[in-house]
């Protein structure tokens, strides 16, 4: 469904991404992970095709169900952005609007994208909170961001994200500002809706664990290249890279074996 | 033998109760951990040990290795970014705690901020460096030797690793680890992770709510947990 080919973003002095190449089928679940500025973001944003200048896509193509979204129009991207790609961020804190309710930034997105009327997209938004199991979500609705934990904020945006039916959703380090039950919570929420609704996910992440819990395959950047890929199991348990093995040794070192 | 004895501290922000009859003995030579999610009051706890916050209630009895606090006792914070201040250079942020505490005279503390960089393991030509040519996990380490510069017996250790990729984290963990045996240091390590907690402990205390629901070695809280918290933690941690 979606597949890189050779992509290289850079910005002035620095190689983000560096002639990097994956794909996701549809349902899959991939693990993009790395250490800070290792370029995992960078891919997301360039998939999107928000990479602001003086960064620069230089090079490679992002083809989505057979179109290379490099070369599509403008007006045709903001389409695709939201409609059938969709992103969340890491911190539900910023990433809400602090004066409009969650009921109107949801309802936003599907008036945006599906010319839903006011009443529909409002019905539309209380089905979404529901779907992101958020309890009495006809209450909860007219509430705003700050009347939400940060768990239940993120759950918002995973709403927000989904109410346009994407196919494809990354999430760019979804949990990492959570409490730890709070961010097992949302990863098996994130899991439960990518078998229900059919989704691909790509989980932009540092972390191993969330890889193992929830992705069919990884890919593990560093330097902005790709140094190993392959399915999760194959990779943390006999990693072939050494730079692959030495995070996951870091991590034994922590379990204590 | 209890360093630090801590009976029935509360400590209350408004109608918030951060800190709610705690009763917990550091023991010297140990490092003990303090796990909990955010808002479970460790920080505050760490605080009123420290005597950075007063109390509403209860008492801290202090061994009598700890008898000039400021000196005795450090801390060592979570975001090296932003606790060192960016115009300093890295000499005279380690010289800074020495020369106010008058440790050493002007003219041998700079031999005193070499031997800190050397305990740290950061060149000594880092001297003349400024945070920000730093590596996250490199000024964490002017961070340590900062906390170090007073020769002090008890350290708090406040999320020191939590703000830094997973392989510089394991790297810090073991120069605190060689610098407790190093130094016969006791600390009290704060982290929510449970993993980190277990790695570094001796004896663990979980918080919640402002109370210690569990205290134990880490082989008893991380096998057999008694309290459904501790339980919900260690089922949360999402492990390779």
């Amino acid at each position: 469904m979606l597949e890189i080919n050779e992509l290289t973003v850079t910005y002035p002095e620095v190689t983000a991404v560096d002639n990097v190449s994956f794909a996701v089928a549809k349902g899959e679940a991939l693990g993009l992970v790395g250490e800070s500025g290792s370029g995992k973001s960078t891919i997301a944003l360039a998939i999107m095709r928000l990479i602001d200048r003086p960064g620069k896509i230089e090079n490679g193509q992002v083809w989505f169900n057979g179109r290379d979204l490099r070369q599509l129009p403008e007006c045709e991207m903001i389409a695709v952005r939201g409609g059938q790609i969709s992103l969340i961020f890491q911190d539900p804190f910023t990433s809400l609007n602090p004066v409009l309710t969650v009921g109107d930034q949801i309802a936003e997105a599907v008036r945006q994208h599906q010319g839903l009327s006011r009443k529909m997209a409002w019905r539309k938004a209380i089905e979404m909170l529901a779907l992101v199991q958020i309890r009495e979500p006809a209450q909860r609705i007219g509430d705003y961001p700050h009347q939400f934990s940060g768990g239940m904020r993120q759950r918002v945006m995973i709403a927000m994200a989904l109410a346009c039916q994407p196919q494809l959703l990354i999430a760019d380090e979804p949990t990492t500002a959570l409490d730890v039950t709070i961010q097992a919570e949302i990863i098996r929420l994130l899991k439960h809706l990518q078998r229900q609704l059919g989704l691909s996910i790509i989980y932009i992440t540092h972390n191993f664990g969330i890889v193992k819990e929830v992705c069919d395959r990884v890919a593990v950047l560093h330097g902005g290249k790709i140094v190993e890929s392959g399915p999760t199991a194959q990779v943390i348990g006999a990693p072939r890279d050494l730079y692959t093995r030495r995070l996951i040794d870091c991590l034994k070192v922590l379990k204590g074996n | 033998m209890a360093l630090i004895e801590i009976k029935n501290l509360t400590k209350t922000f408004g109608p918030t109760t951060a800190v709610d009859h705690v009763s917990l003995d550091i023991i010297k030579g140990e490092t003990l951990g303090l796990v909990g999610e955010s808002g479970s009051g460790k920080s505050t706890l760490a605080r009123l040990i420290l005597k950075l916050l007063h109390s509403d209630a209860g008492t801290i009895i202090y061994g009598s290795e700890l008898e000039r606090l400021r000196r005795d006792c450090q801390l060592v914070f979570q975001d090296p970014q932003t606790s060192l201040n960016p115009r300093i250079r890295v000499g005279e942020a380690i010289a800074e705690p020495i020369l106010i505490n008058q440790l050493k005279p002007k003219a041998e503390a700079k031999a005193r901020v070499l031997e800190l960089l050397g305990l740290v393991k950061l060149p000594l030509n880092y001297v003349r460096r400024y945070p920000h040519e730093l590596s996250g996990g490199e000024r964490q380490r002017v961070g340590i030797a900062r906390a170090l510069a007073s020769s002090p017996k008890f350290l708090v250790l406040d999320e020191p690793v939590s703000a830094l990729d997973v392989s510089i984290q394991v790297d810090i963990l073991q120069l605190l680890k060689e610098l407790k045996e190093r130094l016969k240091l006791t600390y009290l390590f704060i982290a929510h992770d449970l993993q980190v907690i277990g790695y570094m402990s001796d004896r663990i205390a979980v918080m919640k709510e402002g109370q210690i629901v569990e205290l134990g070695p880490p082989a008893e809280i991380l096998a057999t947990p008694h309290h459904p918290y501790t339980q919900k933690l260690l089922a949360s941690t999402l492990k390779i």
